[in-house]
């Protein structure tokens, strides 16, 4: 049979199991069974279960439930309160001082916790009301959550970067330093537009009272909130970057503190039990839904490789005499228009086995093509009318915005996402240059 | 009506195991937190790196993904794509979830089939690992069989609630 026309009806397959609500690790699996049974033979499935205990025992994967346990001790720990006041004291005064402070404390969580969801909802609990109290325009300030939320994406830890580069072979510290300068040049950029909408129109955002502002002495007492974050964020990163350990030690080290932080916090050995033991059946649930998915998988791209389906593209795309820059182009709308519908892992799992090679043989750099597909994912984030970030948003907001004002609030914000998506295409250094400096 | 209750027992029992041996297997995250940070002390203060503490973990993180799958199915934790799914009518809804278990069971017969060959395989020729710490391979690989069995009993069970609801609304 034509590869291309099995291709075809493996993906209508996985389209019509979709439909259905099958669980993606499920649709993967069972097309990729079907697939490899029919193409290759039945002795090839035989191939599965070394590949599965190889990825069930992988090293690299380990780091994800530890960065996952990391973000949901902190999420409980308080830390986001005291940072929050600290932010309050400090930028209260400038228009649009909480909204700047909610992207600052979201680069900061996003630097110690490896999911977005934990800095969205505990922003979205502490920042939003404080936001609304002060007059702030409930579309400013839902954007900068939802925004600065996603920035967990690209500033590493990430979980989605680890689950990236374990499929397409790069080096995990590598992708890491790889995040960090597109993910403060997106944060500079939502902090820019919010400073100069609010001063255009302070109504927007207005500064708070000059009676309720803090002194300086209270200024400078509070800048000791950023302790614990900063040793959480210079034992994990600083060991990794240092080549001192593996990411996953890094992440092991990193879980361990936490504990101790969320002991020395909570000051009960039965309240710390009880925060300790929901983030780790928290940690196993999500760690388990994302590796059945990754072993799903397998089937999956062993068929899309022995098919050749990458090659067989790259054929195609030089018969027709496209543009290597227009494919790369059409490949960015294809990820944001599944961003859409589903999830980050899904995409990750359907398009990188037919999508990484062939970028590599259009010669583009993997890494860099990860760095766009990470920024990209956080516009599906954001984007209605199915991003995540939206539903989050309407359990938290009062009753009277509705789902159109939260649709209305994240463009602007999505806008920026894509002039970095953008920028990072234009200048490949902005990713590759601190690599380069660590000689990666 | 004596089947139906003996059905919901055995439902019942399966859902209690999955859920048992989930939440026992939530607490591998110390086991291997533990092993990584004794392993980075080694390394730096006492300067003796260990040989099977990267090892041990892998086989640890195993049994931690395989042991919990089933859990996650049964607290539907499994992420699917829902946007369409929402708008099927109720009965709609009932043929989908006997479609989906019956793919998923599809799934599982073959991962708990090949997986059982290739574990029996190590077992019986007595596989060792080829690292200096060398622990036999038998017991990581029963894990495959071992967390396929698992989602296979599960997705029985949620199989046999859909259809005593079905059953039930039409005996109504």
């Amino acid at each position: 049979m034509n590869p291309a026309l099995i291709v075809l009806l493996m993906f209508i397959a996985v389209i019509v199991l979709f439909v259905l609500r099958t669980p993606v690790a499920f649709t993967l699996g069972a097309v990729g069974i079907v697939s490899l049974y029919l193409i290759n033979g039945p002795r090839f499935l035989q191939m599965l279960p070394p590949s599965i205990i190889e990825n069930m025992t992988s090293i690299i994967l380990l780091a994800i439930p530890l960065f996952i346990f990391i973000g949901c001790i902190l999420e409980k720990s308080g830390i986001a309160d005291e940072i929050f006041e600290m932010i309050y004291k400090w930028l209260g005064p400038i228009p649009g001082g909480l909204a700047i402070g909610t992207v600052f404390i979201c680069v900061i969580f996003a630097a110690m916790v490896g999911i977005v969801g934990a800095a969205t909802v505990t922003m979205g609990l502490i920042a939003l009301p404080a936001m609304l109290k002060r007059n702030y325009k409930p579309s400013l300030a839902i954007g900068c959550i939802s925004g600065g939320g996603a920035l967990g994406f690209l500033i590493p830890p990430s979980v989605t970067m680890i689950v990236y580069a374990s499929l397409s072979n790069l080096s995990i510290g590598k992708m890491f330093l790889a995040g960090i300068v597109p993910g403060f040049l997106l944060a500079g950029l939502f902090i820019s537009y919010i400073l100069i909408r609010s001063l255009i129109n302070p109504e927007l955002a207005p500064p708070i009272p000059v009676e309720e502002r803090a002194s300086w002495p209270e200024k400078w007492a509070s800048i000791k909130n950023l302790a614990m974050p900063f040793i959480l964020i210079f034992s994990i990163m600083g060991t990794i970057f240092s080549g001192l350990a593996t990411p996953t030690e890094a992440a092991a080290v990193g879980a361990m503190i936490s504990m101790f932080i969320v002991g020395y916090r909570v000051r009960s050995l039965k309240g710390t039990l009880k925060v300790v033991s929901n983030a780790a059946e928290k940690s196993a649930f999500l760690t388990s839904m994302v590796l059945w998915i990754i072993i799903g998988c397998l089937a999956f791209s062993a068929v899309v490789n022995t098919l050749g389906l990458p090659m067989l593209l790259k054929d195609l795309i030089d018969s027709i005499g496209l543009n290597r820059w227009t494919v790369l182009i059409a490949m960015q709308i294809s990820f944001f228009l599944l961003g859409m519908v589903m999830d980050d892992l899904p995409i990750i799992m359907i398009t990188v086995p037919i999508y990484v090679p062939l970028i590599t043989m259009l010669g583009f750099d993997s890494l860099w093509f990860g760095i766009l597909f990470i920024v990209n994912m956080q516009m599906a984030y954001l984007t209605p009318p199915f991003g995540f970030v939206l539903f989050y948003m309407k359990g938290v907001v009062p009753p009277g915005i509705s789902m159109g004002d939260i649709y209305k609030s994240v463009w602007p914000f999505i806008g920026l996402q894509t002039l970095c998506l953008i920028i990072i295409m234009v200048f490949p250094q902005v990713v590759l240059w601190l690599p380069s400096l660590f000689g990666l | 009506m004596q089947t139906n209750k003996r059905l919901e027992k055995l439902i019942l029992i399966v859902e209690q195991m999955n859920k048992w041996v989930g939440k026992a297997s939530c607490n591998l995250i110390f086991v291997f937190m533990f092993l990584m940070v004794y392993e980075v002390i080694a390394r730096y203060f006492f300067e003796s790196p260990t040989i099977w503490v990267h090892e041990l973990c892998g086989y640890v993180f195993a049994a931690y993904i395989a042991l919990t799958g089933g859990w996650v199915l049964l607290e539907k934790g499994h992420v699917a794509v829902d946007i369409i799914y929402q708008y099927f009518p109720e009965k709609g809804k009932k043929i989908a979830d006997i479609i989906v278990s019956i793919v998923a069971l599809f799934m599982f017969i073959v991962l708990f089939w090949q997986g059982y060959k290739f574990a029996w395989h190590a077992f019986s020729t007595n596989q060792h690992s080829h690292t200096l710490f060398g622990p036999p391979l038998w017991p990581v690989k029963t894990l495959l069989p071992a967390g396929a069995l698992l989602f296979i009993l599960q997705i029985l069970a949620d199989l046999g609630r859909s259809i005593l609801t079905f059953k039930e609304r039409t005996v109504k």
